[in-house]
């Protein structure tokens, strides 16, 4: 390593060129990195079984609820200067090429009927002119079960314009929704609301647009956060202003050369991504500060300058590699999930630790070559001694009770085990938005009206299917019973649609608002409702509809007993129909897909767990010491699972991420400890407790100030906007500081109780 | 294929402007009274003819299903006709009827006859901007108010497949489902050959092309027209296969108790 070295910093021209004409491409690319917050992201990629039947169906009836939302409220909506209100934003909006239709009190259509006359066609032609007039309006809009929750609340307190985006809104770009929103937020600003009235934006394109804004936002947190905390722990460490500028430049080379590999793999930064620059920030400054602090042990030795540059790296150069190794490896195991985003998370994140290794060992030289720290500061840092003095404190306490420690920790370990066993998978979308006006008006939504979650149930048959009365009873009856799920606002279907003509037909009977016997007079219904509007429900040759239910968002446990009892309901009601079932929307399909994805993500830190140990295995060449290194490692990661019993925080995408994130930061301290022991045998020194007592003083400081900017660096997550992001930074700072804990305690424990203690001659 | 569809077309209008002979010297008009006469030359036969005549729908997945029926109308406050409809085809719409009676300032009136039901219906509301019974033509489009209160604009004149045309442009009053009805009329009998719709966000919506067209006592009817719904990309065309122009049918046969025998 020293020959590497001393050729780079002789050729440090041509070297220095390298990485600043590296630089510059790694920018040029990144400049193109765009942040994006779009639920597609998730479930939208090859591979996806759920996918086809998904596509099939959005090409065929669109997305029920994928509209930007004008929401007002009051204390009765069907006010005149209310619906004149209403009609007027309707009517500025379906000026606008953006959108192909826009829906609200102002053009809905109902069929409803009273003696011989049926009422048809749109709801509210004209303003009412009279109380009787508003009281028909309103008791036809309420009294339509495909109007009410949809356009209008119940109480008449809030009601919406849906203004129906050209490009779908799960297809369409975060830029067009963006530009969907400013149009009606324009129209909302020439045309001010009656008092006592409150109009808010909402809906699908709002909530994915304000959390691309809070995503951005964050990013903009952490990322100076992180550094501000390095800076600081570099300066404590360090106490000069070279001593930060060093480790935090390279460490900044590192993250632009990966930055710019991401803009290449062209995928938007999303949730999983944003914590990518903090984390190798956080990860990338460890063996810089190594590194550094070698080097000012090595001119406290009387190196010259060039001397102590190429003395510290040839020491560390092999021990980093390897902590980087296990490192990328953790993350490297998100490089098989099935989700195209978590596994380009995984290469990019695990591309990037390798490359943090890369610039500490090539412009690390470069930068302490040309900022050397101080001499006068050299000394003054490195002496400090109150943390080897507390290393040596806490092994001579340790030392007469090893048994009491290792029977404590095992006591620990299974008692926790036992405590943290109840984890639940529940992916969650709308609760895991960032706090705001934009979650509020989702809530409101919700409340008064439908919400932005959606299931589909999804029926094909043959031409004409869809007019057999017994198929219209079986999906009346999958209606109903998906109508009683509490946590459902509305579920609509062609049923509904069949039994309000019908009911309209039979002189507004109550009692008729039902599937008719007869076949042709369901053909009659049908005929006579404008193939627009039927297209909503039923496709041209009857072979195709749904039903739509727009729920809230209690999260994918919740969803995945709903599709048992929807699909056993289904299962007796179409038995013998010749009709495929099948169950879609993005409740099925984005929360299939990302609890799949916790799956994976479980499975990928038990495969990242057992590769470490065999790396460690391989490394030592010891099976005594990788089975060592077992126990401390899972004991932090079990307190991470009890604290999330503790807190209620389910295993969802982005939780999850603590575990990938922290398995290799886990096992540097095991192997910095294990690799100390065996030095000390190999120099020579034959009795255990001196060469713990001297692995606790060399290791302790180190490893003390790598678990302290770790998980401070991973604190930072907690000042997310999004609860995920904070629970994430809060599990990985549990994860960090407790496998600090378990490595001092437990592991070294182990190791003076099970390590093979004979001298390397004696064997 | 389409190239030969649009040939079709065009040879058909050819010979619908050789049967017309040759074409009168236009005379300048006023973009209303160009309206006016597309009106009274009631092309479809909706005010006073005897009609039997199919609706050909197609959907955007290339499906087929055809409407069957037959007309029957007579003016009775020009411009304004009543017409009666009643489906033979398909089989589940056997009998069904439907009688409107145009009126000057209010809604029209509308009554639907359901044979399964055995009743009349007398449909209120706004259905102007819904589709007749499933074909690409909205109530709208058969009851040419749009046409009849709309103001009327003259673009310059142009020839479409070959035949010498008035341009107009018309902008329906408020409350229409459409921003603008843009006209091509023939010079010679006023028959609209081509009419392109917008919806309200200026968006092209539907158009209508006359693919045939057939003089019968004197007077031009376009026998054969598609109407394109390009936003739906839906098409229905219509083939009026009989047409008997009829001035004299009895008011009688335009009430609720015709409807409902079928």
């Amino acid at each position: 390593m020293a020959h590497v070295i001393r050729f780079l910093l002789r050729h440090r021209r041509w070297v220095l060129l390298g990485i600043l004409v590296s630089l510059g491409l790694a920018g040029y690319a990144a400049r193109e990195i765009q942040v994006r917050f779009q639920y597609r992201d998730f479930y939208d990629y090859p591979g996806n079984p759920d996918m086809p039947l998904f596509s099939r169906y959005s090409t065929e009836f669109g997305d029920p609820a994928g509209f930007v939302v004008v929401l007002v409220e009051t204390d009765d909506v069907f006010r005149n200067d209310v619906l004149e209100y209403v009609r007027t934003i309707t009517h500025e909006l379906e000026r606008e090429a953006m959108f192909s239709h826009v829906h609200s009190l102002a053009n809905a259509k109902a069929t409803f009927g009273d003696g011989d006359e049926v009422t048809a066609g749109e709801l509210m032609a004209e303003l009412p002119a009279t109380p009787e007039q508003t009281e028909r309006i309103r008791k036809a809009a309420v009294g339509s079960s495909l109007l009410v929750r949809r356009v209008v609340s119940a109480d008449s307190k809030a009601t919406v314009v849906l203004a129906e985006m050209r490009t779908p809104a799960t297809l369409a770009s975060i830029k067009e929704q963006k530009q969907a929103i400013g149009i009606v937020r324009s129209a909302i600003a020439r045309h001010p609301a009656p008092a006592t009235v409150r109009v808010r934006i909402t809906g699908g394109p709002v909530a994915e647009v304000e959390t691309t804004r809070s995503l951005t936002r964050d990013i903009l947190i952490f990322t100076p956060a992180a550094i501000l905390v390095i800076a600081l722990a570099l300066f404590f460490t360090f106490r000069s202003i070279q001593g930060v500028i060093v480790p935090l430049a390279a460490v900044s080379v590192s993250v632009l050369w990966t930055a710019g590999i991401f803009a290449i793999l062209d995928h938007p930064v999303d949730i999983v991504g944003s914590t990518m620059p903090a984390t190798l920030l956080v990860y990338g400054v460890v063996d810089p500060i190594f590194h550094l602090t070698r080097y000012m042990e090595k001119r406290e030795e009387g190196c010259n300058h060039e001397d102590a540059i190429v003395g510290a790296l040839s020491d560390l150069a092999l021990p980093c590699f390897i902590t980087s190794l296990t490192t990328a490896l953790g993350f490297a195991s998100f490089a098989t999930a099935t989700l195209p985003t978590v596994g380009r998370y995984g290469i990019t994140a695990a591309i990037g630790i390798a490359l943090a290794w890369v610039t500490t060992v090539v412009v690390l030289p470069f930068l302490l070559l040309w900022l050397p720290p101080p001499v006068r500061h050299v000394a003054s840092a490195t002496r400090s001694q109150w943390v080897p003095r507390a290393m040596t404190g806490l092994w001579r306490w340790m030392r007469p009770r090893i048994r009491w420690v290792i029977a404590g920790a095992t006591v620990l370990l299974l008692a926790g085990g036992f405590y943290a066993r109840e984890q639940h998978i529940s992916s969650i979308y709308v609760a895991n938005l960032p706090a705001g006006e934009a979650l509020d008006s989702i809530h409101t939504l919700e409340r008064k009206l439908s919400g932005v979650i959606r299931t589909v149930v999804y029926f094909e048959g043959d031409p004409g299917s869809m007019k057999r009365p017994e198929v219209l009873r079986a999906i009346a009856a999958i209606d109903e019973f998906a109508e009683k799920v509490p946590y459902v606002n509305t579920s609509v279907s062609l049923a509904d649609l069949i039994a309000e003509v019908n009911q309209a037909f039979n002189g507004g009977d109550p009692a008729a608002h039902r599937i008719p016997k007869s076949g042709s007079l369901i053909a009659q219904y049908l005929a006579m409702i404008d193939p627009e509007d039927r297209a909503d429900f039923v496709d041209a040759e009857y072979a195709r509809t749904h039903i739509r239910i727009l729920t809230s968002d209690p999260g994918s446990e919740t969803f995945r007993e709903l599709r048992v009892a929807l699909q056993k309901q289904i299962d007796e009601e179409f038995k013998g129909l010749n009709v495929k079932v099948s169950l879609t929307g993005t409740a099925m399909v984005g929360y299939a897909a990302l609890d799949q994805i916790v799956i994976e993500m479980l499975y990928g830190f038990i495969v990242a767990f057992a590769i470490i140990v065999i790396v460690v295995l391989v490394l030592f060449r010891s099976l005594r010491l990788a089975l060592i290194s077992v126990a401390p490692n899972v004991l932090p990661v079990i307190a991470s699972f009890a604290c999330m019993r503790l807190f209620d925080i389910s295993l969802r995408m982005d939780t999850c991420l603590f575990l990938s994130v922290c398995v290799g930061g886990l096992f540097n301290n095991t192997i910095q400890l294990a690799g100390r022991v065996r030095l000390g045998l190999r120099q020579g020194e034959r009795d255990p407790d001196v060469v713990m007592e001297e692995t606790f003083q060399v290791i302790g400081r180190p490893a003390l100030f790598t678990a302290v900017i770790l998980s401070l660096g991973f604190a930072t997550f907690m000042l997310s906007g999004f609860p995920g992001l904070r629970a994430f930074g809060l599990l990985s700072m549990v994860t960090l500081i407790a496998g600090f804990l378990c490595d001092m305690i437990f592991t070294t424990a182990l190791l003076r109780k099970f390590y093979n203690w004979k001298h390397p001659e004696d064997r | 294929m389409k190239s030969r569809i649009a040939i079709v077309a065009g040879c058909c209008l050819v010979s619908a402007i050789c049967a017309a002979g040759p074409v009168a010297p236009a005379k300048s008009l006023k973009p209303e009274q160009i309206i006016l006469k597309v009106l009274e030359s009631d092309p479809w036969g909706m005010s006073g003819a005897e009609v039997s005549a199919r609706a050909i729908l197609k959907d955007k997945h290339g499906g087929t299903s055809e409407l069957a029926f037959t007309a029957r109308s007579r003016m009775h406050a020009p411009p304004l006709a009543k017409s009666l409809v009643r489906f033979s085809a398909p089989a589940d719409l056997a009998g069904a009827g439907f009688l409107q009676i145009q009126q000057q300032g209010g809604d029209d009136e509308r009554y639907l006859f359901m044979p399964e039901l055995k009743k009349v219906r007398r449909i209120s509301g706004n259905v102007r901007s819904s589709s007749f019974m499933g074909t690409d033509f909205s109530f709208a489009d058969l009851d040419r108010r749009d046409l009849r209160t709309g103001t009327a604009t003259a673009k310059p004149d142009q020839i479409f497949e070959k035949i010498p045309c008035y341009r107009v442009d018309v902008k329906p009053k408020a409350g229409s489902q459409y921003s603008r009805i843009e006209l091509w009329v023939r010079k010679d009998n006023f028959l609209p050959i081509k009419m392109q719709v917008f919806d309200k966000a200026g968006v092209h919506m539907k158009t209508l092309l006359a693919k045939e067209a057939r003089r019968i006592s004197g007077r031009w009817f376009i026998s054969k027209s598609t109407m394109t719904n390009h936003q739906q990309k839906h098409v229905t065309q219509l083939v009026l296969d009989t047409v008997v122009p009829k001035t004299d049918i009895p008011d009688a046969e335009f009430s609720v108790k015709s409807l409902e025998k079928i």
